[in-house]
């Protein structure tokens, strides 16, 4: 682990990676500070309807067709879609580490029972299921959150069997057998450090995703009634597309920032993370 | 004088879709205290198979593992015990060090699963054994792709020795190294063995290496031991046809007595080994009754050897080999 800062450093010192966290790091601190920013909350009517951007310098881009401040739905908004990307990649991780190191390192059986219900989970419609989830239990972020995750696992748990099953025949591996590890201190202290870098920029595009899909999923109206997406907004514009644009274009400006923002850093943590390319950078 | 090792009619059969490819097929030896036992044969003929065996990484079909005179068991106590006595050495250092880890740590690892001694210890303990393998205190800050093929190997024995063990197996242990840190190496490992009284299971297809560090030779063929005995006599008086092959293949030894013998064809399928003597399709004294019964190790000469023919070969060593047919 000591090479963690310095694979931050580089991160940092990568054009399209510093980008990508300067990008970030700004919706994050969107998120964080909605609550002082706006402390009505984003459903409040503050001012007049339909107010175009720049009017009204206390509505920089102005309101919806209820009068509620945009930038305020926009900061809002931003919590909603990191903590779904972050929630549901994270149930993701857990549960496709686990499946794929457990079928990579034991094999035979095992792995071909772990892998056959990681097909069968992966040849779901990504967002079907998550349709059909929200229609079953209803709409709520956990619920969101869980349809996510279930379909995003199986990428984990492949690039997991794969990397595990490479490494496993390694002979540093036959020698911590060889001095009595247990098998799960093997899988996880030994074997899994050394397969995390595939796992992190595959990860950075499980966050984008999730993001898109909560988003597309507010965009229906199958979103959480209870909080306001940058999804939510798309649905409350698309009404009004051809006289107040704005309301559309503004949350999938911030939709299309966020994941363009997920892909740099994902593109920069593979340079970063490829030995081969250490020199050079 | 007490066995550190004792393998008891040791078979492994590994499931294969063509059937049991028997890949250590009823070897039976013995290794003294203080011992080097060179186990050659070409690759594919059981060798690293039977390593993994002593060690406790393959579980054997038939047979007994005795270590210090007690029959390994499986059971997690059984698989610590069996890591005081027996450690490992294997061919590639760069693949036997975990790259994520210092090197401090990866010398250490055995004591933390043993449970042995606390943190501050095995620090002692780190510094201690890095010196018997000739590394300096710096380079147990190290990270394995820091250090050079050689260094490496040194870090791979010191984690091995670090426990204390009774016999280290050293699987083609310096065949992965250049030349001259390959001398080193073995050096080393025969300094540590006069220091330690350890035993070593010495494992190479190079019988050169195995040669110069070795007490005793085990020749190995498909699964079987064929010849066996001290070193020099071995080397000197060798009686099985294989043996020969071996040895005349080495340049040096073709060029000291004129003549080379190579072998044809390739080693027969584990799977379906041929009838008799698992050798005799490729053996130049190869006879009828080679393909009926297969040879068993018995004592001729100096030393032991599985060939029905052993005696005539001994006694025309040097004449052209008669071939059965044509």
């Amino acid at each position: 682990m000591t090479g963690t800062f310095a694979h931050i450093r580089r991160l940092a010192r990568h054009p399209s990676g510093l980008f990508g966290l300067l990008l970030l790091a700004a919706i994050i601190l969107m998120s964080v500070s909605a609550g002082w920013i706006f402390p009505e909350g984003p459903w409040a009517m503050v001012g007049p309807t339909r107010l175009h951007p720049g009017v009204d310098p206390r509505f920089p881009l102005g309101t919806d067709t209820y009068g509620r401040d945009i930038v305020s739905a926009i900061f809002y908004g931003a919590r909603v879609s990191l903590f779904v990307g972050i929630a549901s990649a994270a149930i993701a991780l857990i549960v496709g580490i686990v499946v794929g190191a457990i079928a990579g390192y034991f094999g035979g059986k095992v792995d071909d029972a772990l892998m056959r219900l990681t097909d069968a989970f992966q040849t779901i419609p990504n967002f079907l299921l998550s349709i059909a989830i929200v229609g079953i239990i209803g709409a709520s972020l956990p619920t969101i959150t869980f349809a996510i995750s279930i379909v995003a696992w199986p990428i984990i748990a492949r690039l997991v069997r794969a990397d595990v099953l490479r490494l496993r025949t390694y002979d540093f591996v036959q020698s911590c057998k060889i001095i009595g590890m247990s098998d799960m201190r093997i899988v996880f202290q030994q074997i899994l450090p050394n397969c995390m870098a595939p796992i992190i920029v595959t990860t950075s595009v499980l966050v984008a995703n999730a993001i898109i899909v909560e988003a597309s999923l507010a965009f229906l109206g199958l979103g959480d009634p209870n909080v306001m997406s940058w999804g939510t907004l798309l649905n409350v514009g698309r009404q009004q597309l051809r006289t107040e644009a704005y309301i559309t274009i503004v949350p999938a400006v911030a939709l299309v920032l966020t994941v363009l923002a997920l892909n740099l850093i994902g593109d920069a943590l593979n340079d970063v993370l490829n030995p081969r390319l250490k020199e050079r950078t | 004088m007490s066995a550190v090792l004792k393998l008891t009619d040791l078979q492994v059969h590994h499931d294969t879709a063509r059937g049991a490819l028997r890949a250590v097929d009823g070897i039976s030896l013995e290794i003294a205290r203080g011992e080097t036992l060179g186990l050659v044969g070409e690759s594919g003929c059981g060798k690293s198979t039977l390593a993994r065996c002593v060690t406790g990484i393959d579980k054997p079909n038939g047979g007994s593992v005795e270590i210090e005179g007690v029959t390994a068991g499986r059971g997690k106590a059984a698989r610590l015990q069996r890591a005081r006595n027996v450690q490992m050495i294997f061919q590639d250092p760069s693949g036997a060090l975990n790259p994520r880890l210092q090197v401090e740590r990866i010398i250490t690892e055995p004591l933390s699963v043993a449970g042995e001694e606390s943190r501050s210890a095995h620090r002692t303990r780190a510094i201690e054994t890095a010196r018997k393998v000739g590394l300096s205190d710096y380079h147990l800050e190290r990270m394995p792709h820091e250090l050079s093929g050689g260094q490496r190997q040194r870090v791979s024995i010191a984690r091995a020795l670090v426990l204390n063990p009774n016999l280290l197996v050293c699987d083609e242990a310096v065949s992965a190294l250049d030349v001259s840190v390959q001398a080193q190496v073995l050096n080393l490992l025969l300094d540590i063995q006069k220091e330690l009284g350890l035993s070593y299971l010495f494992i190479s297809h190079d019988l050169a290496v195995v040669r110069y560090i070795s007490h005793r030779i085990a020749v190995m063929y498909l699964g079987r031991i064929v010849e066996i005995g001290a070193a020099e006599d071995v080397w000197a008086s060798r009686l099985h046809p294989y043996t020969q092959a071996l040895i005349h293949s080495i340049p040096e030894e073709a060029a000291k007595t004129g003549r080379t013998v190579t072998l044809e064809g390739d080693v027969p399928s584990p799977v379906n080994p041929p009838s008799g003597c698992a050798f005799r399709t490729r053996c130049p004294f190869a006879r009828a009754a080679c393909a009926e019964a297969r040879p068993e190790l018995r004592a001729v000469g100096s030393h032991e050897v599985a060939c029905h023919f052993a005696e005539e070969i001994a006694a025309g060593s040097g004449a052209e080999p008669e071939r059965a047919h044509g």
